[in-house]
């Protein structure tokens, strides 16, 4: 069905009220013509007053013909505002998408044309909100990132420092605690540089330089990390496979991502159990796999538990916020390489990290 | 933006006591540039919907919309056409033909729609599916594993608007397959290639960014 343009019918209005005007006019031309030429005899005094009556009836009737048109007229504009404010007020409490088209679109008339304009302002608007609400999400996600991030260091920091108060360590130990410390306070110090970077990142959360580097000091590096607490669950940590291998990493990335792994693994391992990284070399990635037992990961979760604040079913007990795992997928996303997680036939937990060699 | 919409399609095979209705009532869309895989048991309709979206099998109802553009209603010219630069297949069985060698296996989509190999981007497909030095052998010469890493550069070559996979790992070892779901990977991050996967395996499932689940020819 076929909408008429509000333009179109105020236009039909007017044009109507003039087509009326001027056939009264005519009528009384014909009238006056008739008086004149017509049925009397040219008596004037019979012809004037009767001249003067039909006179202020077609003025008459013009004026109320005027009148009528003016009113139909600034009635059909004010109905015409309403809808456009309908219109607009319709746009403006959107947000729910509900978009509306008050007057036909496929006709060339100013009204249609400011309706397009609207709705094109509308539609341009609505982009904006869509990508302030993505950029948004992204800063939370960022700020998220880096608080995780720098609370790892500090809990590191606090434990360690915990260990010095301690009266019997050697000579050996307060050392290492003290180089671990140091370690953990170079971490932070690095992440307040990488801090204004990142926060700059319109996309993605890390941009790392990938380089062809030895994986073995990288993977040493989250080791030593993790081992204290390893240490404290007993558990220890077995590396196996090839030793040497070379990939595209960018190495203090990708030790946070494997000490994010290890640290996953440790924290929903079991006690006492022991923690296997298995180094493979394949065709075009290398694959570094942590298994252990522990929490078993269910089918419908593998994709779950890299997924931003998800916590495993069974993992409400451990500490932890639910972010490591997903940095640790984003940072070998990052670098070309993909992680999965997988729940192994002799039941133990196999986080599988591959990095591209290329 | 949607580059594929899926809608209420419907594909019933037999009829009375032996109907199997393979594919009930999907609708689903897809973005540009994102990797879905549509996990499913053996009979749940994966394959009949995958060959439904590639315009390989005729639907009873419905509407398959790629870039736009309805599969469904083309004739089978328009089809062909649409389907050799717009989608690209990785079947279960290779599908390779035995008397062409390697090269002009994965070439030869290309070559069909009338265009100039880019030899730089098969030479990195190949040597990331490992399988660069055997470009003049035969798929005969091949063993299984390298056949379908060679049916994979092939769909990929042709830089399709939508790569179809039909589990693409399934007949590869572990190893093998984690290369190529890594390709995969690197395939929709690198050049923004829109890939759908079906599989009955969530382990290689959770690669996608979505996840579809299908039972009895339904979405669950």
């Amino acid at each position: 069905m076929r909408k008429t343009g509000e333009g179109e019918r105020a236009d039909r209005i007017w044009k109507g009220g003039i087509g009326v005007m001027v056939m009264l006019l005519f009528m009384f031309f014909a009238a006056a013509v008739w008086l004149f030429w017509g049925g009397t005899d040219g008596n004037a005094q019979e012809v004037f007053p009767k001249l003067a009556i039909l006179t202020l009836l077609s003025g008459a009737g013009n004026l109320g013909v005027l009148c009528g048109v003016y009113f139909a007229v600034a009635k059909e504009v004010n109905s015409t505002l309403e809808k456009l404010s309908d219109l607009a007020e319709d746009l403006t409490s959107a947000g729910n998408g509900k978009e509306r088209e008050a007057f036909c679109p496929q006709e060339d008339t100013a009204l249609s044309k400011l309706q397009g304009q609207l709705l094109k302002l509308y539609d341009m608007m609505r982009c904006y909100e869509v990508r302030e609400q993505e950029m948004r999400r992204q800063l939370d996600e960022n700020i998220g990132n880096l608080v995780h991030q720098i609370n790892t260091p500090i809990t590191n920091i606090g434990l360690y420092g915990g260990f010095l108060k301690r009266e019997d360590l050697t000579r050996e130990e307060r050392e290492k605690f003290t180089c671990y410390i140091e370690a953990q306070a170079k971490k932070l110090s690095w992440l307040g540089e990488g801090f204004s970077k990142i926060s700059r990142m319109e996309t993605g959360i890390i941009r790392q330089r990938p380089e062809r580097q030895d994986l073995l000091p990288v993977i040493l590096e989250a080791v030593n990390q993790v081992m204290e607490k390893a240490v404290q669950k007993g558990m220890n940590i077995e590396l196996t496979g090839e030793k040497h291998t070379f990939a595209m990493v960018d190495g203090k990335w990708t030790a946070e991502a494997i000490f994010n792994v290890l640290d996953n693994g440790v924290k929903y391992g079991n006690e006492g159990s022991s923690m296997e990284i298995q180094v493979t070399e394949l065709t075009g990635y290398v694959c570094v796999a942590v298994r252990n037992y522990g929490i078993k990961i269910e089918k419908d979760e593998y994709h779950k538990v890299f997924k931003r604040f998800y916590r495993g079913k069974e993992a409400g007990k451990s500490e932890g916020v639910g972010l490591g795992l997903t940095i640790a997928r984003e940072v070998l996303e990052g670098e070309k390489g993909y992680m999965k997680a997988e729940t192994l036939w002799d039941g133990r937990t196999e986080f599988a990290m591959y990095f591209s060699k290329t | 933006m949607e580059i594929l919409a899926v809608r209420n399609l419907k594909k019933y095979y037999g009829s009375g006591e032996s109907l199997i209705k393979a594919v009930d009532g999907i609708s689903f869309s897809v973005e540009k540039g994102s990797f879905t895989a549509i996990v499913g048991t053996s009979g749940s309709g994966k394959t009949t919907l995958l060959n439904l979206i590639g315009g390989l099998d005729y639907a009873d109802e419905g509407e398959v919309m790629i870039g736009g553009k309805s599969v469904l209603k083309m004739n089978d010219d328009e089809r062909t056409v649409f389907r050799r630069r717009n989608i690209g297949f990785v079947f279960q069985n290779y599908n390779l033909i035995s008397t062409l060698n390697i090269y002009k296996n994965i070439t030869l989509p290309i070559r069909l729609d009338g265009n100039k190999p880019d030899g730089e981007y098969i030479r990195h497909i190949c040597k990331t599916l490992g399988i660069e030095e055997k470009m003049e052998s035969y798929p005969n010469q091949l063993s299984g594993g390298q056949q379908q890493r060679v049916a994979i550069a092939r769909a990929i070559a042709a830089k399709p608007a939508v790569l179809l996979a039909d589990e693409p790992t399934g007949n590869l070892d572990s190893r093998t397959g984690a290369e190529v779901m890594g390709l995969l990977k690197m395939t929709e991050k690198e050049f923004n290639q829109t890939i759908i996967m079906i599989t009955h395996n969530e382990a290689i499932a959770q690669l996608a960014d979505d996840i579809i689940h299908l039972e009895d020819g339904k979405l669950v």
